[in-house]
């Protein structure tokens, strides 16, 4: 672990490229989606198209209720990872894929597991295969991670 | 469903037209608002992203010179003010123009790389480009095409910042008839 000080004498840890095995599972993680979530997705990300704030919209649309956006998914995404990375990690590369919307109601579980760890032009890398799935266990949204790591 | 109801404005056209915009290069969009603090730590907010590279100037200026942008505000940056007086005519084109028979769309997959931060301050300029049209494909929402474009982003000095490869479907939801 590589250790950086911040304000308030805050200590932040960054895994270093060596301490990470393929097969490595990363901290699973709950985040039930309010109405107020997805407003606030809205307001952080400016995105207005009627799907994620207009409920009747939605619906036409076959999807149940205001839905979370791809912005946010990726951001969520990145932070699932950045919380067992570190801040040094950089991500190179994200996928995501929205196999099913994501509403207001639902409950967000994720889990992550190292599937690749390898060195390309002089970077230290790591892939993460990250998934969110719904509180009944549906796959809503696979995705992956190529994190620059450091030594 | 009225524009003025829903706030959708998709453009519709037939699947012809749409081909006719494969291969075609948009011109360079400057985005109009610049990597920003304030609007950094409501995105990180809204996915309780706790990386200091977003929140702590002392640990970002040490480790990246600046407090940076999550790299999922990427699209983020690129997004138009609902309504700006300085906007010229014909600045806003996107996507959503693309002329298919969708009268909605949603966004499938995207697939992004990162070349570097994007520091507080920067403008970014995108460059678009429409990759493939699917066929006519029939989903559990409705019927429609599946379109794929990327996105080049570049700051001012026109260094490359990240690219964005991107598939949405443009869609008749079932149950509704088209326009």
């Amino acid at each position: 672990m590589n250790t950086a000080i911040g304000k308030y004498n805050r200590e932040y840890l960054s895994r270093v490229w060596d301490e990470v095995s393929e097969g490595d599972e990363l901290p699973k993680l709950e985040m039930p989606v309010s109405y107020r979530r997805v407003i606030q997705d809205v307001a952080a990300t400016r995105d207005f198209f009627p799907g994620h704030h207009n409920p009747e919209y939605a619906k036409k649309q076959k999807v149940k209720d205001i839905y979370l956006n791809t912005m946010f998914l990726q951001g969520l995404v990145d932070r699932y990872v950045s919380d067992w990375s570190g801040p040094e990690a950089f991500i190179r590369k994200r996928k995501i894929h929205m196999q099913v919307s994501i509403a207001a109601g639902d409950t967000i579980h994720i889990n992550g597991k190292v599937t690749r760890k390898y060195e390309q032009d002089n970077e230290k890398l790591v892939e993460v295969d990250v998934q969110i799935l719904n509180q009944d266990d549906v796959p809503c949204c696979p995705s992956s991670v190529v994190l620059r790591m450091p030594t | 469903m009225s524009t003025e109801a829903t706030g959708a404005d998709v453009t519709t056209g037939t699947f012809e037209e749409a081909i006719a915009w494969i291969g075609k290069k948009s011109s360079t969009k400057f985005n109009e608002i610049d990597v920003n603090r304030a609007m950094i730590q409501f995105y990180a907010a809204s996915v309780e992203d706790a990386n200091p590279s977003y929140w702590d100037e002392q640990y970002a200026n040490n480790a990246w010179g600046s407090i940076v942008s999550p790299p999922g505000m990427l699209m983020v940056w690129g997004l138009t003010t609902d309504w700006n007086p300085m906007r010229e005519e014909g600045d806003d084109s996107s996507t959503f123009d693309l002329p298919l028979p969708g009268t909605t769309l949603i966004n499938v997959s995207t697939e992004s790389e990162f070349f570097r931060h994007m520091k507080i301050g920067e403008i970014l300029n995108s460059e678009n480009e429409v990759i493939s049209i699917s066929p006519e494909k029939k989903t559990k929402l409705g019927i429609g095409h599946f379109v794929v474009t990327r996105t080049t982003y570049r700051c001012g000095a026109g260094e490359k910042v990240a690219t964005n490869t991107n598939t949405m479907f443009r869609y008749i939801p079932h149950g509704e008839t088209g326009s």
